[in-house]
């Protein structure tokens, strides 16, 4: 996996994470917005999967690859011997819709390997310096494994394994780029800030760390030992069953040593780095300690000094702003002001890009991705309310708004279908949509000069020996043309204008950080640019408070917060002037495609269905013989079109084997944004329903099914589903088989805009509101309607405790209606797992979940073993079950702990005292219940 | 007493289903193949002249896969090792298995064969070292055995006078053939090489670009120069010239006697294989998939083929045909003179082993332990 955006991943790391079960009770839903075209192009050794007019691209990705295949089986010396299949997205949005893979993706992964298909998928992020560097990523991925896995099995040794995370991607990396700013600002604060995180520990980490960290131990492995290594790590893997040992091996020196000298060499590195550079807290003011903030716009009215911008403080994104006087240098905690990921209007921000724009008059513009498109809201301050919001059919991603100094004209970055990542205007007067730039160079961050005749941006359309760095462009409105600013050996960004137009400030990583800088801005082309900070960590992005203070986002100690930085309080002797080197500028360049023949090229793709997943049992238990079956599922190769076949025997007898065939074939299409799903199916049996009265039955029941999903956007969605099936039941001791020709059909509203924690939900809410009924259509034995309503809420108190209520009522009614059933760690704890059983039903419980240890490391003589994420909860629940008559209400009381394992499993102990004799006392002794499970 | 019975069945049964590896009635003669790349020059060449058709004969297959060594002949026995940890000995008629001796690690390199002795190095599992083996196939029975710091998966050098062994960490270990050393030289540097000889020297490179010559006789350094880029190429012996490749894909001829370069020719692509000659020519492939052959006096180019492929197997050259095994699931029989493909054996599997030819069999192998034996049919 790649992460493209670092700040990103560390989101990921400390923030709640989404659940995504889609085809669950609840879940929020992957919406395929889009009805994609595929097509594929075949080269030597790659099937390229792109779709609708991102053509050009995929040719272009398609000469990327095939260039990294040959550099790479020179460097692995070997060879994969089977096409590999490489999907492209043109956005990121698009990317997010992929049913590849069942969960979501997050805004910060910039592409995925998928092991056991061996498939690459990637999306175009609007930089083709960006789209190489993922697609070289991948590819050592594809080749260290499949490396690894010949290995393995020359050996005859179990081939499943892989080197830890860290040794993957850090190779990925390694391989795949040189190092580059963004990497050189996490060393720099890791090393920096005590949080570099050694050898011995890197096993225990995960996000954007280890990519940097594994890449750079690679880096001094090549230094300290040899390049050589590097392969031989890998080619000695088979030899021992640590890779701890692998190391020692390898490199021939103690793990410790080893460890100590990369600590070491990482500190001798960065250390001296405090001589000339200094962190940010040192030469500006520290504004806010929360969360992750971006994007600050300083607006000043009626008296009221505020800054307005993006962050995230809870686990949602949301707009925020915070009353900062300048003067008296005094702050207020921030507030939201419009909160986002919650519904589908405000479904996601684009934390680190920029993508928030303030005007003269108090207008804020941001972007959010709203159902399948990013649009731009327009806010006003004055008003409190959004005025109007942009939407653009021809635009999938938007970045960068700015406003004219009129304010009649916005100015931003937009993604089109083809890919092309360029500049546009919109003008509020005429409502006229102007695209600037129509090329595969990407434009960002665009601003207007004084008179609104010309716009500024960066871009990576330089040209010359500087090719593809991104320096600053003028954009002449009334000409079209576009002329260099800057030409340097840097990357520039986030232009800004002084509060007179005099002078042009902007954030550049000429000299490895991104500091700020700045350049006299008149008709004349300039000869020099000044650096005026000396940061050891970057600055991302900043606005002008007033003439002579910025207030910026900045990272340190991973994360980003806000400092005002007086202009005035900055040395000029340390202040670094670089020339322009304009003589060494060329007009444009240009990238190769791989050139095929028109026969190849461009076919339709057509569903290739390959095995995902196929297991078999065979079972014998004195009581009911030998049993045994199978499940295997087949999909196709974006993952769109699945079947599962299950197949099942339970017969006692040898005469019964035709008869209790159990089998069952479902079809589900994922490929367009209602889901849908059929199947058939022949269950026959003994069985022991627990739903039921506790005795066996035998059933066989056959018939067929359809459901469909229709998700009205990432947080809601209509379910509904419709079965029929033939029911012959012989309840043991009755006299009369029952019969049955059962028709159900059920509708379901879901909606779910929770966040989770490592045990469950912290946030958000979630509902389910179901209709069903259910009738035997032929003998009239069986005949019931269904009604479910749950609704769960989560009350935030911090970032890792809430408060989480929930109030369900389950009903079934009629003549043979099923019973449900409660009791056990899930539901009324404290009672016996499913005992409490009735056609209605009602459960409430209210938790408090609250962090209890962080990290449980049990060292044992020989190795260690630790436990993250312990939690903590007290719990009142109570409810009841019924068939006719209302019986009794039951409850409980307790408190209990929470272990998260490996992000698949919660192991859950609760002990309490139960709630009995219809709520009116207390057991006399304590309970004690062990289960497994999230939290509700 | 039931359970008694079925384990001393299943010990039984589990016994009998292995073979011992014992070779009777065997006599080293001159044409048997005992060693990687046929005598200590390492020479690839073989001086016959056959055509381009090649029938199967017997197909078998080894328990682990191979890495890029070869079989080795002994009379009517074919003998190759495997990565996990097994000696063969196949008939070389009908590829019927004779037995095999199995070890806990990988045997990553060729055995050598001398009298009634096989001697090979076992790369041990979980152990950081490997253990030099002499085992008697008479008798089924390990002679003499001596650990060596590290990995060793360069190919052994079968002396006259004994055997060297050139371990990954960069020791060079010349045993007698009773099993004990002569000599030990470390160079403390990482080698990758399979090392050869002649009358005077044993040569090998290693991964810092030096070029070492020892002195066969006691192992002292004759000449130890940086004088190429890293160094994981086989060297080959033609007289006092030595050709080997670099990573940078360039190929070498150097005069041992001299001490100098006497040509050097870039191929582009890393250089793992071992180039072959014949009277007029080098030939040597590339990672990158691209053939070249070489003038020997001048080091001109002769010919350059590209393929898709990768090289990193050794081939075979014959006076008509070089037989190139291709990591890409293929072997190319190309005119030696003019370069051009006369014809392609496809394979399943990746083609791993360096081709052999003894008395009008040839001898491929590919991944998964994989051996295929051809009848070959000389041109008149």
């Amino acid at each position: 996996m790649t992460v493209k955006y670092w700040k990103y991943s560390l989101l990921i790391i400390l923030i709640p994470q989404l659940i995504f079960a889609q085809f669950y009770f609840f879940g929020r839903n992957k919406v395929q917005y889009e009805k994609f075209n595929w097509k594929v192009l075949r080269t030597e050794h790659f099937n390229i999967y792109y779709y609708d007019d991102f053509e050009e691209f995929a040719e272009i990705g398609a000469k990327f690859a095939e260039e990294a295949y040959e550099e790479y089986k020179v460097k692995f010396n070997h060879i994969i011997t089977v096409k590999i299949p490489l999907i492209f997205y043109n956005t990121h949005i698009h990317f997010q819709q992929t049913n590849i893979t069942p969960g979501f993706i997050p805004e910060g992964v910039g592409g995925f390997f998928e092991f056991m298909k061996g498939r690459i998928v990637i999306p175009y992020l609007g930089s083709l310096a960006s789209f190489k560097h993922v697609i070289r990523h991948e590819l050592v991925h594809v080749f260290m494994t499949n490396k690894i896995f010949n290995i393995l099995s020359d050996h005859r040794i179990d081939n499943t394994r892989l080197p830890p995370l860290w040794f993957v991607e850090g190779l990925a990396e390694y391989w795949s780029f040189d190092w580059d700013t963004q990497s050189e600002m996490v060393m720099r604060d890791l090393v920096l800030n005590g949080n570099f995180v050694t050898l011995e520990n890197l096993d225990y980490v995960y996000g954007y760390i280890i990519y940097k960290e594994g890449q750079k131990f690679l880096e001094f492995v090549s230094q300290t030992y040899g390049e050589d290594k590097i392969l031989k790590i890998m080619e000695n893997f088979w030899r021992f069953t640590t890779f701890k040992e692998v190391l020692e091996f390898t490199l021939g020196d103690k793990f410790a040593d080893i460890d100590n000298l990369w600590t070491f060499s990482m500190r001798q590195k960065y250390f001296p780095l405090y001589q000339g550079n200094y962190p940010h807290f040192v030469k500006a003011r520290k504004l806010t300690e929360k969360g992750f903030n971006f994007d600050p716009a300083y607006y000043e009215r009626d008296g009221n000094k505020e800054i307005y911008f993006i962050g995230n403080h809870n686990g949602y994104s949301s707009v925020f702003k915070m009353k900062y006087d300048i003067e008296s240098d005094e702050y207020s905690k921030a507030e939201v002001l419009i909160e986002g990921e919650r519904n589908s209007e405000f479904e996601s921000f684009h934390l680190l890009e920029n993508s928030l724009g303030l005007s003269n008059s108090g207008l804020l513009a941001f972007v959010t991705k709203s159902m399948g498109r990013d649009v731009i809201h327009l806010y006003s301050i004055k008003d409190d309310e959004i005025t109007r919001t942009l939407s653009f059919d021809e635009m999938i991603t938007i970045r960068a708004p700015n406003f004219s100094s009129d304010g009649n004209t916005l100015v931003f970055t937009a993604t089109d279908k083809k890919g092309y990542s360029d500049l546009y205007t919109f003008n509020f007067i005429n409502n006229d949509l102007l695209r600037l730039t129509n090329d595969y160079y990407q434009d960002i961050d665009p601003v207007f000069n004084k008179d609104n005749s010309k716009i500024i941006f960066a871009s990576d359309r330089t040209a010359g020996e500087y090719q593809q760095k991104f320096n600053l462009f003028e954009y002449d409105l009334n000409t079209k043309q576009i002329d260099y600013l800057t030409y340097i050996n840097g990357n520039i960004s986030t232009p800004a204008f002084s509060l007179d137009f005099k002078e042009l400030y902007f954030t550049c990583d000429y000299d490895g950080t991104y500091n700020i800088w700045r350049m006299n801005y008149d008709q004349n082309k300039q000869e020099n640019i000044t650096r005026l900070t000396n940061f050891v960590t970057s600055v991302y992005s900043f606005s002008f408070a007033d003439d002579k203070n910025i207030i910026t986002s900045a990272f340190e100690k991973f994360s980003f917060q806000f400092y005002n930085l007086n202009l005035e309080n900055l040395s000029n002797s340390q202040n670094l002037i670089v020339r322009n080197e304009f003589s060494k500028a060329r007009s444009k360049w240009i990238t190769d495609k791989i050139h095929l023949p028109a026969e190849q090229d461009r076919l339709v793709y057509e569903r290739e269905y390959t095995l995902d997943y196929a297991v078999g049992q065979l079972i014998t238990d004195p009581v009911y013989g030998s049993r045994g079956g199978a499940l295997l599922t087949l999909s196709d190769l974006l993952g769109d079109d699945r079947y599962l076949f299950f197949i099942y025997n339970t017969a006692e007898y040898q005469s019964e084997i035709l008869k209790n065939f159990n089998v069952a074939i479902t079809r589900i299409n994922l490929s367009k944004r209602t889901n849908y799903g059929y199947g058939v199916f022949h269950y026959s049996g003994r069985r022991y329903d627990i739903r039921e009265s506790n005795v066996y039955f035998y059933e066989r029941v056959f018939g067929g099914y359809f459901e469909m999903y229709y998700p009205f956007s990432s947080f809601q969605r209509l379910e509904a589903s419709l079965s029929i099936a033939n029911s012959d039941k012989d309840v043991d001791g009755a006299i009369l088989p029952r019969k049955a020709l059962m028709v159900s059909n059920s509708l379901s509203f879901v909606h779910d805009n929770s966040l989770w924690a490592s045990s469950g939900p912290i946030d958000g809410s979630r509902f389910r509101l179901l209709l069903g009924y259910t009738s035997d259509v032929k003998f009239s034995n069986l005949n019931y309607f269904s009604f479910i309503v749950d609704y769960r809420h989560y009350f935030r108190l911090g970032l890792r405790s809430t408060v989480a209520a929930r109030a369900a009522f389950f009903a079934n009614h009629g003549k043979e209606a099923r019973r449900y059933f409660a009791g056990g760690s899930w539901d009324l704890r404290g009672w016996p797992r499913w005992s409490i059983r009735g056609e209605k039903l009602w459960i409430s419980s209210v938790e408090l979940r609250f962090p209890l240890i962080d990290q449980l490391y049990i060292k044992f003589p020989v190795f260690g073993i630790s436990f993250f994420d312990v939690r903590g909860a007290v719990f009142f629940d109570a409810g009841s079950a019924w068939d006719k008559d209302y019986k009794e209400t039951l409850g409980s009381v307790g408190f209990g702990i929470r272990i998260n394992l490996f992000n698949a499993l919660t192991l859950r102990y609760d002990m309490g005292k139960k709630i009995e004799k219809n709520f009116s006392q207390f057991q006399p002794r304590l309970f004690y219940q062990f289960f497994f499970g999230w939290d509700f | 007493m039931k359970k008694l019975f079925a384990f001393i069945l299943f010990v039984a049964v589990t016994y009998s289903c292995s073979t011992p590896f014992i070779l009777k009635n065997v006599r080293l003669d001159n044409d048997g193949i005992y060693t990687y790349g046929k005598n200590e020059n390492r020479n690839f060449y073989y001086d016959v002249a056959i055509s381009e058709k090649l029938t199967l004969k017997w197909s078998a297959s080894t328990n682990g896969s191979q890495p890029n060594t070869s079989v080795l002949i002994l009379n009517n026995y074919v003998v190759i090792s495997d990565l996990s940890g097994r000696i063969y000995a196949f008939d070389r008629e009908n590829g019927k298995l004779i037995g095999y001796e199995k070890y806990s690690g990988a045997v990553s390199t060729a055995p050598i064969i001398n009298s009634l002795r096989i001697y090979f190095i076992l790369n041990e599992k979980l152990e950081p070292y490997s253990t030099f083996k002499m085992f008697d196939f008479v008798n089924n029975k390990i002679l003499a055995e001596d650990k060596i710091n590290g990995a060793v998966t360069n190919e052994m050098l079968r002396l006259d006078e004994g055997i060297v062994v050139l371990t990954d960490r960069g020791e060079l270990i010349k045993y007698n053939y009773v099993g004990y050393r002569d000599y030990t030289v470390n160079f403390k540097t990482s080698t990758y090489c399979n090392p050869a000889a002649n009358e005077k020297f044993i040569a090998f490179g290693t991964v810092k670009g030096e070029l070492v010559i020892l002195n066969k006789k006691d192992g002292t350094v004759y000449y130890k120069e940086k004088i190429a880029g890293p160094i994981e190429s086989g060297f080959t012996f033609d007289n006092h010239l030595i050709y080997f490749g670099d990573s940078n894909g360039v190929l070498y001829a150097f005069d041992s006697d001299k001490k100098n370069i006497i040509w050097q020719f870039n191929t582009g692509a890393k250089i793992v294989a071992t180039p072959v000659y014949d009277n007029s020519k080098i030939i040597v492939g590339n990672l990158s998939g691209k053939i070249v052959a070489v003038d020997k006096k001048s080091g001109s180019k002769i010919w350059i083929r590209n393929t898709m492929g990768i090289f990193n197997t050794t081939p075979l050259l014959t006076k008509t045909f070089l037989v190139q095994p291709d990591f890409n699931k293929k072997v190319y029989l190309i005119n030696a003179s003019i370069g051009v493909i006369a014809d392609t054996l496809e394979f399943d599997r990746r083609v791993k082993l360096t081709p052999v030819i003894n008395d009008g069999i040839l001898f491929l192998g590919a991944d998964r332990g994989q051996i295929n034996a051809y009848q070959t049919f000389e041109v008149k």
